[in-house]
């Protein structure tokens, strides 16, 4: 629980400093002396862009770093989310709400800008940068964990997971039975494409922004590029939306929020909503399974 | 159609209430003075009202073209109400405006605005794109129209600098402007009630006929101010710049003037008052304008005013200092200041002074006033003299009332009518060009509502050959050519003889048509589309080929531009025509019959020379006589009573009005889609047939 | 391979150090690379070439029509909005002549302050537009400095709240609604609209320093003639 906190202080101290830096680098200050009413204000896009990269090389090596845990403790819990889940979740979380609530503040596509006067226009440019770091830093860190551990067929979605999403919300209703999930739910298999599209989409189309200001690129790619960056955006939004009510407004998930912040979830849930996670882990079939298993295959196993 | 906002501001002012009209409702009227009449039409029920009744309900338009670049057009503003000028009945009546309000409603978002009902208290109206607000105003109450204006653009712009960009508010991409609001306000005059106050915009821009001011004052509105930062769309921007740079060379060239002798309004001069020798100026032009006709001095008095502002007191200053002063600047200044109509004081101070003459003016006197009469042409008479009207003191409280109902309370009004001391030739206005020689001018005044100060055939038929008499130079064109040109411009009647003022031909047919035109043509292009009336229509222009100029081609080729409907000129006379029977049914509705229908009584009586207003030149007009034009004068005419009886009933004809009565007959009415028109007017039992 | 298993197997933990050992050397590079790039921060003032054109106007002669506004709208938008005016006139109808009106055009500054404050340089002095100082908008990021950076009051860069970019006074290098040829070689639609002739184009650098080299006499004897001080 310790590394947990301190994980997420020191996420929130990341943020903190960095709020405080966008602000003060947003203030205006006299550019052209001898011209009294030229002002300026510090972009750090402009200045600081070659911390981007940085920032994904620092997720690398941390991803690379961190060990994962183990799934089972005792009886009652299971070890769902590991502290470095929880780092690369939270990291991932806090600084795509501050990426889309900039971008909304500032203004794209249809959405209407909010902000007036240019400081503020500097101050959320700012802290929209600030998000971009952690962002890059978390993404890197789970891309580098997935592919180093090898797990993402883990994540990607089989064509089952079709009919088992189906029928794992319409038993919710009472209609038919809940399917044997993995440790990843159907339905939240076939959304990580989605999240690898969009999340691709702004960063593949953001590193090229943040290089405008460093080269000097044609006015026809910066134009498809913002474009991208725009339609990026409104699908992580999307998805973003999907997820939170899924996973935190839904009473069903509520399990799920808590071990996202403890890190673990109660056995029962997990027998009951994971079978085939918790057969893995434990090396118990799950009751229900055990009389599947019988019925159809006829073979006695003894509980 | 493109040029519309596509909302207009209807604001309820008893209970101060804000709500849109929108403006497809009234498509069909275009804008200005057509949708201005089909509005009050539909929103003001019982229509013989006094002006001073609350349930008066004042429009002020602008149209498609405001805000845009057609030249002397985009500028410009049509409000309307009943009036409370003129005698004996208060008509429903327009007067306009230009500057840069209307453009600004436009910017703003709005077509245009209407008043109805009364305020328990004064307010001003504050208009920020789309955000309307009705607040109090007890602290501009009693404030001059000058100050006024810039006490608001203070409130509206608070916290803001002059020079700077201004963002409207800071919730969205709301606009950013560097302008100051758009001003229009009354001073003491409506305030106060009288019967002759203006609505003054920025310096110099004055609504000045009908008394509008008075309604508003009644109404306790002291202001409307407006700022916008919205776009107006227009179908064809490039053929909208390429239809003003090919006027371009129909207009003076300021880098190489070359004079012509004559009055040629779309080339006139910028910059045409008349201040005292040595003060420097520049032109200023309302928004859009190619001419600029007005000015603004090193002194910054008279801004903005010209014409009649520095003519009507312009003659007396003259008279008593031998060349013009800035006492002439100081009259101009104070009827903006005060917001009152000039006309009615030029009026007036002629009929003192002619008073005098006979002995009837001065303290114990006939006309009970200690007014200094010997000081006309002083700074401090002309200021004592519009104070003691818009305050409603001493003589004042008479005068307030209009000249008509001051000469009436007097006793005298028919004598001076009679004798022409008091020169209210249309409706007890003040005569401004003389319906005895310049017909077309008295016939469309009196068959109207007030004096109808459309110059469109007094600049060519009038002043050019009177002009060029009086310099001893031959006219631009023969009066043969001059019809010929006519003949070509007025579609659809294509008639040389209805420019022929001589004795025979005031009382014919092509008169007929040369007001019916007229009146077609003013009421949907200079009313409703708003051109100004100081370059438009352009019959007669030296810069043109052959001496011609735009008008019916500019017209309708900056309509399309504008917004890309094809309107062809005679359609739009018909649409004209319309407007005007839908006016002349308010005014029937109203009390209006054929026997009312006569010119100020000395206009039989007396023979027309100059001296009825400051500014006439004997009269030479276009005549065809013996079997041929030529330019002559007819100073010294008297109109004959039974001819023009006559010449009533021709027009009546023409028009499709009940000869009897002067009426609208229905068919007529059905014909242009005023079936409901007809319908109403049966009802109440004032159809013509 | 489910992650549970404590031990991970020898390729993973080979890819793992590889990893470890690669980023980390990387980020030290980079932070080494990028020390000297910390300390020194300042903006290399790098020349820019002199614009092919400027506009003079003749304040005195001007008559407020605004007329210049409403064209400059027209032929870059395609309709008429004074916000959207990259000249501005500003009057006031209570003073006198000639303070009563400011024309407020974009100087095409030799040293200027709105290129170098453009963080992607979308304002940029353009080499296919004769050096003039405009806008590629679809490069805007909106960052707004430019029109802060503007020394004249008001700022001469506009933010264009319909199109949520910003734009300037291009001499009419880009001008879809208008069929005349634009630009420092080209026409502009407000000298070409002005009635009264009060705004000239120049290929001559104005001096740079106050307003005399920008405010001149356009005034000819004919405006004598009609009765205006031509001094």
């Amino acid at each position: 629980m310790v590394k947990r906190l301190t994980s997420f202080l020191g996420l929130l101290a990341v943020f903190a400093l960095g709020i405080y830096l966008a602000f003060k680098a947003s203030r205006l200050f006299i550019y052209r002396a001898g011209f009294a009413g030229s002002y300026r204000y510090n972009l750090l896009f402009t200045h600081y862009g070659w911390l981007t990269p940085i920032a994904a090389l620092l997720g690398v090596y941390v991803g690379a770093a961190s060990k994962r845990k183990a799934a089972v403790l005792s009886e009652e819990k299971i070890l769902r989310h590991d502290e470095t889940a929880f780092l690369t979740h939270w990291g991932h979380a806090l600084s795509t709400l501050l990426l889309l609530g900039t971008g909304v503040y500032l203004g794209f596509l249809f959405i209407p800008r909010l902000v007036g006067t240019p400081q503020a226009v500097g101050f959320l440019f700012n802290l929209h940068f600030v998000g971009v770091l952690v962002f890059l830093f978390s993404v890197s860190m789970h891309v580098t964990d997935i592919l180093v551990g090898n797990k993402l067929k883990e994540h990607l979605p089989e064509v089952r997971d079709f009919k088992d999403a189906i029928a794992h919300y319409a038993a919710k209703f009472g209609i038919g039975q809940k399917p044997r999930e993995g440790k990843f739910l159907a339905s939240e298999k076939l959304s990580y494409p989605l999240w690898i599209a969009s999340v691709g989409l702004v960063i593949s189309s953001g590193f090229i922004k943040v290089a405008a200001h460093i080269w000097n690129l044609p006015a026809g790619i910066m134009g498809v590029t913002t474009l991208f960056h725009d339609m990026g955006a409104i699908l992580v939004g999307l998805n973003l939306l999907v997820h939170i009510v899924m996973s935190s407004i839904m009473p069903w998930s509520w399990p799920l929020l808590r071990s996202m912040i403890t890190g673990y979830a109660p056995a029962e849930y997990v027998k009951s909503n994971h079978a085939k996670w918790y057969e893995e882990i434990t090396g118990i079939a799950a009751p229900d399974e055990l009389a599947r298993q019988s019925k159809e295959e006829g073979v006695r196993v003894n509980g | 159609m493109k040029g519309h906002m596509g909302k207009i501001l209807r604001v309820n002012l008893t209970e101060r209430k804000i709500s849109i009209i929108e403006t497809k409702k009234y498509k069909q009227w275009y804008g200005g003075h057509g949708m201005g009449s089909a509005i009050f039409w539909d929103l003001c029920e019982k229509k013989d009202i006094s002006g001073f009744d609350p349930r008066n309900v004042i429009t002020i338009m602008s149209s498609p073209l405001t805000g845009t670049l057609v030249p002397a057009a985009a500028g410009r503003c049509e409000v309307q109400a009943v009036g409370l000028e003129s005698y004996p009945t208060e008509w429903f009546t327009r007067t306009g405006f230009g500057g840069r309000f209307a453009p600004m409603l436009k910017y703003a978002g709005w077509d245009g605005v209407v008043i109805e009902g009364k305020a328990d208290k004064p307010v001003w109206v504050d208009i920020r794109n789309g955000d309307v607000q009705i607040k109090d105003a007890d602290h501009l109450w009693g404030l001059d129209a000058w100050t006024t204006q810039k006490k608001i653009w203070q409130e509206v712009r608070e916290g803001q600098v002059f020079g700077e960009w201004a963002t409207m508010d800071t919730r969205r991409d709301s606009g950013r402007t560097t302008q100051k609001p758009a001003v229009l306000t009354i001073g003491p005059a409506g305030e106060n009630l009288t019967r002759v106050a203006s609505l003054i915009h920025d310096a110099g821009n004055g609504a000045g006929e009908g008394g509008l001011g008075g309604v508003w004052g009644s109404k306790n509105l002291k202001a409307i101010s407006v700022i916008g930062t919205g776009s107006v769309e227009v179908a064809d921007p490039q053929e909208l710049m390429a239809a003003r740079m090919w006027i371009r060379d129909y207009g003076i060239n300021v880098d190489d003037y070359k004079p012509v002798v004559g009055n040629f309004p779309f080339a006139g001069n910028p910059n045409i008052g008349v201040f005292p020798e040595g003060w420097g100026s520049r032109p200023q032009g309302c928004v859009g304008c190619h001419r600029c006709c007005r000015g603004r001095t090193e002194t910054g008095m008279s801004n903005e005013s010209h014409c009649m502002e520095l003519h009507y007191y312009g003659a007396y200053d003259i008279k008593k200092h031998g060349k013009i002063t800035q006492a002439n600047m100081r009259a101009a200044d104070l009827c903006q200041q005060y917001g009152i109509n000039v006309y009615q004081l030029m009026a007036m101070i002629r009929w003192l002074t002619i008073l005098a003459g006979k002995g009837l003016v001065g303290p114990g006197k006939m006309i009970d006033t200690d007014l200094p009469l010997e000081d006309v042409g002083e700074a401090s008479f002309i200021e004592e003299f519009i104070r003691r009207i818009s305050y409603k003191q001493e003589i004042g409280a008479v005068l307030a009332e209009g000249l008509a109902r001051a000469a009436e309370k007097y006793g005298r009004l028919e004598e001076d009518l009679k004798s022409g001391a008091a020169a209210l030739q249309y409706w007890g206005h003040p005569q401004h060009y003389d319906g005895r020689t310049e017909v077309e001018w008295g016939y469309g005044s009196i068959l109207g509502e007030r004096d109808v100060n459309e110059h469109d055939f007094n600049w060519c038929c009038y002043w050019t050959p009177t002009v060029c008499g009086l310099y001893g130079v031959e006219p631009p064109v023969t009066a043969k050519e001059l019809s010929e040109i006519m003949a070509e411009k007025l579609r659809p009647y294509c008639d040389p003889m209805m420019i022929d003022y001589s004795d025979e031909g005031i009382y014919s047919e092509p008169m007929a048509k040369l007001v019916a035109w007229h009146r077609h043509y003013t009421r949907f292009w200079k009313a409703s589309l708003c051109l100004c009336d100081f370059a438009w229509a352009d019959f007669l222009n030296p810069n043109g080929p052959n001496n011609r100029g735009v008008t019916p081609d500019g017209e309708v080729r900056f309509f399309k531009a504008v917004t890309g409907q094809d309107l062809g000129f005679e359609e739009s006379l018909e649409i004209g025509r319309k407007m005007w029977n839908l006016d002349r049914a308010i005014w029937i509705l109203q009390g209006r019959h054929r026997d009312q229908e006569y010119l100020g009584e000395y206009s039989y009586q007396q023979p027309a020379v100059p001296g009825y207003t400051n500014f006439e030149a004997p009269y030479t007009m276009t005549v065809f006589e013996d079997g041929e034009w030529k330019y002559k004068s007819v100073v010294g005419r008297i109109l004959d009573k039974t001819k023009f009886d006559e010449w009533k009933t021709r027009y009546y004809k023409l028009e499709g009005w009940d000869p009897a009565t002067g009426w609208p007959l229905r068919r007529t009415l059905e014909e242009i889609g005023l079936k409901h028109v007809a319908d109403e007017l049966e009802s109440q039992g004032k159809l013509g047939g | 391979m489910a992650d549970h298993e404590v031990n991970q197997n020898n390729q993973e933990l080979s890819r793992r150090s590889f990893l470890k050992l690669a980023s980390g050397a990387a980020l030290g590079v980079a932070f080494g690379g990028a020390i000297p790039r910390l300390i020194n921060l300042g903006d290399g003032m790098v020349a820019v070439p002199a614009s092919g054109g400027y506009l003079l106007v003749d304040t005195k002669k001007c008559a407020g029509c605004v007329s210049c506004m409403l064209a400059c709208s027209l032929v870059h938008e395609g309709k008429v909005n004074l916000s959207l005016s990259r000249i501005q006139i500003i009057q006031n109808s209570f003073e006198a002549w000639p303070n009563d009106i400011e024309i407020e055009q974009c100087r095409q500054c030799t040293f200027p302050a709105c290129v170098e404050a453009c963080p992607t340089g979308a304002l940029r002095a353009n080499p296919d537009n004769g050096n003039v100082r405009m806008v590629e908008e679809r490069k805007c990021i909106g960052c707004m400095q430019c029109i802060e950076a503007c020394p004249q009051q008001p700022a001469r860069v506009q933010w264009n709240h319909e199109q949520k970019h910003s734009q300037k006074c291009d001499l009419c290098a880009n001008t879809p609604f208008w069929k005349e040829e634009g630009g420092a070689n080209g026409k502009q639609a407000c000298v070409e609209i002005c009635p009264m002739r009060a705004i000239k184009f120049t290929a001559e650098i104005p001096t740079q320093v106050g307003d005399l080299g920008y405010r001149v006499n356009l005034r000819t004897a004919s405006w004598k003639q009609l009765g205006m001080p031509i001094d």
